[in-house]
C-alpha cells in the first residue's frame, strides 16, 4: 500500500465501491503533484498547507461518523461540521482566485474520501442526516446553555443582593423566595435519583416511607416559603415592616439574609438540580438503547462539543463583544453552508449525476479540473492548465480502473502489477498529451490573435465537440 | 467474446467544461487543454484485446477424496505461452456453487509476460458429494482498458473436488488386527503390557517366567501381561432435523460431519477387533421404530453396510420424509437403540447437541446401565451474538450429559478428527462390564 493504511476497512469479496489501493496511490500523486505545482506558481509552494488540513479534518469526520461505536461517532461528528465550516471560511476568504483554491481543495478532498470509502450514495446522506442532528442538538444546548448562564447569574445576584436590601420586608421576601426555589430543586432530586432501587432489599419498605415523607415536608416548606415570600413582599410593598436599625431584629435579619446563609442555600439547590439531570440523562440514555438511540446520544454528545468549541473560541477572542457575536454568528451559519452543499450532492447522486461508488474520484478529477480553469484566468504557463487537465484524466482513469478491478476480482487478490502498470501506461499517455499541446501552444503563439478571435473559438469547441461524439461512439 | 467499455464519461465532460471555459474566458489555452481528453479516448479506442490460444489454465485439487469438513487446497495456475505481453488479464475459477471458500481468493488479476505464470491457491471446506468446477473465466482487456476480451477455458488438471464419509478411513486387514480388542481388561492376560507378577505354577510357559526375581531371589516367578480385550459399541448417529444445520453457507452441516465422525470411529473399531453396530435417529428407517439399524458385527463387510447406512442417513431427506423437530418419534427411536443393544455394550452418540433431545437420549440411556460417550461436532458460529448464546446453551447440554456419567466429547472446528477419537476411545476398560 503505498500511501499508508485506509480508513476504511474493506472485508467481502467482489464489494464495489472502494478502488484499488495502488490505484488510489497513483491518483494520489499526481493531485498532490498538480497541487502543489500549482503552489510553486503561485510562489507559495506551501499554498495546499492552509486547507490541506482541514479537507483531511472533513474527510476523516465524514468517515468515522458511519462507524459503529460512540467514540469514534462522536469524534467523526466534531471533526466534520467544524472542519468543513474553517474549510468553507478558508476557501472563500483566501487570497488566491477562489476557483483555483476550490479544485485544489475539492480534488485532495475526493482521493481523502477515496482512501476512506466515502462519497457513496450511503454516507453523504448519512453524513448530512448526522450533521444536522449533531447540529440541532448544539443549538439546544446553545439556548439551554445561555438561558441556565442568565439563571446562575440571575441568582447570584439574587443572592448576593439579598444582604444589601435597604428594607427588611424585600429581603425577607427574597429569602423566601430563594428557599423555596432551593425546597423545589431538592424535590426534583429527589423524584430523578433511584433512592428507593439502590436501598438494600429489607430497608426498602423503611427508606420508601421517609423519602415520602420527606418529599411531602419538601413540598409543604417549597409552597409555604412562597407564601411568606409574598406576605413579605406585600409587607414590604406597604412600608409595615421598616427599617430595623442596628437593634436585635436588624442582626437577625442582618444575619439571615447574608451570603453566609443565601449562598449555601443556593448551592445547594444548584447542586441538587444538577444532580436531578445528570440521573435523569444517565437513566434516559441507558434505558432501551438501540441504534436510534445510540444515533441521538451521539448527536448529543458532539452537539456539547460544538457548544465547548465555541466557548472556547469565545474565550479566545477574549469576550469583547463584538468579536463572540461574530464568533457565535459563524459557528451558526457556516455549518448551513456545507449542509447545503450536501444537499446539493445528495441530490446529485440520487439524479445519478455523481457517479456512485466513483463520486470521490469525479470530485478529485472535477477539483483539478477546475484548477486548470482557474489558473487560466491568472495567466499562469500553459503547462500548469495542461498539466492539471492531463492530471483529472488520469485520476479519473486509475480511479475508475481501479473499481473495476474491485468490482471483478474483490479486495483479495494481488493485483498491484496489473494496477501500476495501467497508472503507467496512464501518466504517460498524459505526458504525450500536454507534450503535444504545448508544442501546439508554441506553433499557435504567433497566431494568437487570430485564433483568439470568437469565431476561431467556436469553430474549434465544435470541432472538438464532434471529435468527442466520434472517439466516444 | 469481444467488446468495448465506455469509460471516458468523466473525459468527455471534462472537455465540455473546458470548451465552455475556454469560449466563456476567451482563452485559446482552455480550448487547446480540452484536446487532452481526446488523447485518452484516442488512447482507449485504438486498443484491442484478444485471448491467446496459448493463453493456459491448470487447476490442482489436494486431498481429493477428502472428508467433510476438511479443508481442500485448490491451486490455479495461468501461464502465458504467447509471444506478446497481456496488459490485464483477469482470471476467475469456477468455484462449485455448494461449496464455501474458506481462505485466499479463487481470482487474480496481473500483467503477465510471454512465458510466465502466475498462481493463485485458495482452500475450500469440503462437503459430501462430488462437485465439479465449472470452466475457468478469463478476461483480457487492451492497454486502455476499453477493449475486453472474455472467455471460459476449462482448466487442465483436476476438475472435480470428491468429498467421502471414508475418505480418509485407513484400509481393513482381512481379518482385522491380529488379536481380539485392544482395549486392556482388569484382569491380567496375555497381551504385551507388563501387568504383575505372581507365584509360579508348572503349567506355566517358561518364556513367561520372570529370570531377574529368580536371579535376586533365588524362586521362581511368571510375568502377567495385562489382557487385551475386545467390546461392543454402538454408533448412534442423531440425524434428526435440528441437526441439519451449518456454521455458515457452504459448508457441511452437523448430520455430514457427525455421519464422517461415525465413519471414521467405526472404522477404527472394527480395525481394533470390536463389534460395531449402527443405528440412525431422526431418519425413517426399516427398523424397528422406524430405526435406520444394524446390528453388532465386525469385519470388512460390517464395515461396508455401516459406511452404506451412514452415507445414506446424511444425504438429504426426501420432501416428504422430513420429520418435525421434538417429534415423540425421535425419544421412542433413542429408547429403542438402548433395547436393541447388546447388554453391556458402549452408545457412543454422534450429535451436535443443538436442543435438549441429546440430553434426554444420554439420560435414558443411563437407565438401562450402559457406558455412554457423546461426540459432539460444533456447529455453532462464534462470531454472532446469538451464535454465543446457542455455544453456551451447548456447553451447558454437553455439561448436563457428563453429569450423567457420560463421557463428552466436543469436537471443535479446526481440530483433526483423528485426535479428537483417540481421546474418545481410550475407553476404560475397567468401566466396560461385559467385555469378551
Amino acid at each position: 500500500m503505498p500511501l499508508g493504511s485506509r480508513l476504511d476497512r474493506p472485508s467481502a469479496v467482489g464489494e464495489e465501491g472502494r478502488p484499488r489501493a495502488a490505484s488510489l496511490g497513483v491518483a494520489s500523486a499526481v493531485v498532490l503533484a498538480v497541487v502543489v505545482g500549482v503552489g510553486f506558481e503561485l510562489g507559495d509552494p506551501a499554498f495546499f498547507s492552509g486547507f490541506a488540513l482541514l479537507v483531511g479534518l472533513t474527510v476523516a469526520g465524514m468517515a468515522l461518523v458511519e462507524r459503529d461505536r460512540t467514540r469514534e461517532r462522536v469524534a467523526g461528528h466534531l471533526l466534520f461540521v467544524p472542519g468543513a465550516s474553517s474549510l468553507v471560511v478558508v476557501v472563500f476568504t483566501a487570497e488566491e482566485p477562489t476557483l483555483l483554491v476550490l479544485g485544489s481543495a475539492a480534488s485532495l478532498a475526493g482521493v481523502g474520501g477515496a482512501w476512506a470509502d466515502v462519497g457513496d450514495d450511503d454516507s453523504v446522506p448519512g453524513a448530512l442526516k448526522s450533521g444536522l442532528l449533531s447540529y440541532v442538538f448544539g443549538l439546544v444546548w446553545l439556548t439551554l446553555g445561555s438561558i441556565g448562564l442568565g439563571l446562575a447569574l440571575a441568582s447570584w445576584a439574587v443572592a448576593t443582593g439579598l444582604g444589601g436590601a435597604t428594607r427588611p420586608g424585600w429581603a425577607l421576601a427574597g429569602l423566601a423566595f430563594v428557599v423555596s426555589v432551593v425546597a423545589v430543586c431538592v424535590r426534583v432530586a429527589l423524584w430523578a435519583v433511584p433512592v428507593v432501587e439502590l436501598a438494600p432489599v429489607d430497608r426498602e419498605a423503611v427508606v420508601r416511607h421517609r423519602v415520602r415523607r420527606f418529599g411531602r415536608r419538601l413540598l409543604y416548606v417549597a409552597v409555604g416559603a412562597f407564601a411568606l415570600a409574598w406576605v413579605f413582599g406585600l409587607l414590604g410593598l406597604s412600608r409595615v415592616l421598616i427599617p430595623a436599625g442596628d437593634g436585635p431584629v436588624g442582626l437577625v435579619l442582618g444575619g439571615l439574609t447574608s451570603r453566609v446563609v443565601v449562598v449555601p442555600l443556593v448551592l445547594v439547590g444548584a447542586l441538587a438540580l444538577g444532580v436531578a439531570i445528570l440521573v435523569t440523562t444517565v437513566r434516559k440514555s441507558t434505558a432501551e438503547y438501540d441504534a436510534a438511540t445510540s444515533g441521538t446520544v451521539v448527536a448529543a454528545l458532539a452537539g456539547a462539543g460544538y457548544v465547548a468549541l465555541v466557548a472556547v473560541l469565545v474565550l479566545s477572542a477574549g469576550l469583547l463583544p463584538l468579536a463572540s457575536v461574530v464568533v457565535v454568528f459563524a459557528a451558526v451559519t457556516l455549518p448551513l453552508v456545507v449542509f447545503l452543499a450536501l444537499v446539493v450532492a445528495v441530490v446529485a447522486l440520487y439524479a445519478d449525476v455523481l457517479p456512485d461508488g466513483a463520486t470521490p474520484l469525479a470530485l478529485a478529477a472535477a477539483g483539478l479540473v477546475a484548477v486548470a480553469v482557474g489558473s487560466a484566468t491568472l495567466d499562469p504557463p500553459a503547462v500548469l492548465v495542461f498539466g492539471a487537465t492531463a492530471g483529472a484524466l488520469v485520476v479519473w482513469d486509475v480511479g475508475t480502473f481501479g473499481l473495476g478491478v474491485t468490482a471483478e476480482l474483490g479486495h483479495l487478490p494481488d493485483t498491484r502489477r496489473l494496477e501500476l502498470y495501467h497508472g503507467v501506461f496512464a501518466v504517460g499517455v498524459g505526458v504525450v498529451a500536454v507534450a503535444g499541446t504545448l508544442a501546439a501552444d508554441a506553433l499557435l503563439a504567433p497566431v494568437g490573435s487570430t485564433v483568439g478571435t470568437p469565431a476561431a473559438m467556436a469553430l474549434a469547441a465544435v470541432g472538438v465537440l464532434l471529435l468527442l461524439v466520434t472517439l466516444r461512439g | 467474446m469481444t467488446g468495448r467499455r465506455q469509460r471516458w464519461s468523466g473525459g468527455v465532460t471534462a472537455a465540455v467544461v473546458l470548451v465552455t471555459a475556454g469560449i466563456w474566458n476567451g482563452s485559446e489555452t482552455l480550448l487547446l487543454a480540452a484536446v487532452i481528453p481526446l488523447a485518452y479516448l484516442a488512447y482507449g479506442a485504438v486498443s484491442t484485446a484478444r485471448i491467446p490460444d496459448e493463453l493456459t489454465v491448470t487447476r490442482t485439487v489436494e486431498p481429493s477424496p477428502a472428508p467433510p469438513g476438511r479443508p481442500v487446497a485448490v491451486t490455479l495456475t495461468a501461464e502465458n505461452g504467447s509471444e506478446r505481453t497481456l496488459s490485464d488479464l483477469r482470471v476467475v475459477d469456477g468455484v462449485p456453487a455448494d461449496l464455501a471458500v474458506l481462505d485466499g481468493s479463487p481470482r487474480l488479476g496481473t500483467t503477465l509476460g510471454p512465458g510466465d505464470t502466475v498462481s493463485t491457491e485458495y482452500r475450500l471446506v469440503a462437503r459430501r458429494g462430488e462437485y465439479d468446477f465449472d470452466p475457468v473465466r478469463v478476461r483480457v482487456r487492451g492497454t486502455g482498458g476499453g477493449a475486453v476480451a472474455s472467455a471460459d477455458r476449462p482448466a487442465a488438471g483436476d476438475d472435480r473436488l470428491v468429498c467421502r464419509l471414508d475418505a480418509d478411513a485407513p484400509p481393513l486387514d482381512d481379518r482385522g488386527a491380529a488379536r481380539v480388542g485392544q482395549l486392556e481388561g482388569d484382569d491380567p492376560g496375555d497381551g504385551v503390557t507388563f501387568h504383575s507378577t505372581r507365584e509360579y505354577e508348572a503349567a506355566d510357559p517358561a518364556s513367561r517366567i520372570d529370570w531377574r526375581h529368580y536371579a535376586k531371589r533365588g524362586d521362581l516367578a511368571t510375568v502377567n501381561y495385562d489382557r487385551s480385550v475386545s467390546t461392543t459399541a454402538v454408533l448412534v448417529l442423531d440425524a434428526r432435523p435440528a441437526t441439519r444445520v451449518a456454521v455458515g453457507p457452504g459448508r457441511p452441516t452437523a448430520t455430514e460431519l457427525g455421519a464422517y465422525a461415525a465413519t471414521l470411529a467405526l472404522t477404527a473399531l472394527v480395525r481394533s477387533g470390536h463389534d460395531v453396530g449402527v443405528a440412525v435417529v431422526g431418519r425413517d428407517g426399516d427398523g424397528p421404530a422406524g430405526l435406520h439399524w444394524l446390528p453388532p458385527g465386525g469385519g470388512r463387510e460390517q464395515r461396508a453396510r455401516a459406511t452404506d447406512l451412514l452415507r445414506a442417513a446424511s444425504a438429504t431427506p426426501d420432501e416428504g420424509e422430513e420429520t418435525e423437530p421434538g417429534d415423540a418419534r425421535d425419544d421412542t427411536q433413542f429408547r429403542k437403540v438402548a433395547e436393541l443393544s447388546p447388554p453391556g455394550s458402549q452408545l457412543v452418540l454422534v450429535s451436535p447437541a443443538l436442543d435438549d433431545g441429546t440430553v434426554d437420549a444420554v439420560r435414558t440411556w443411563a437407565a438401562f446401565d450402559r457406558p455412554r460417550t457423546l461426540l459432539s461436532p460444533d456447529v455453532v458460529p462464534a462470531n454472532t451474538v446469538s451464535g454465543r448464546l446457542e455455544a453456551v446453551e451447548r456447553a451447558t447440554r454437553l455439561a448436563r450429559c457428563q453429569s450423567t456419567g457420560a463421557r463428552t466429547i466436543d469436537w471443535r472446528r479446526g481440530t483433526p478428527l483423528q485426535v479428537v477419537l483417540a481421546e474418545a476411545f481410550a475407553v476404560d476398560a475397567r468401566a466396560v462390564g461385559g467385555v469378551s
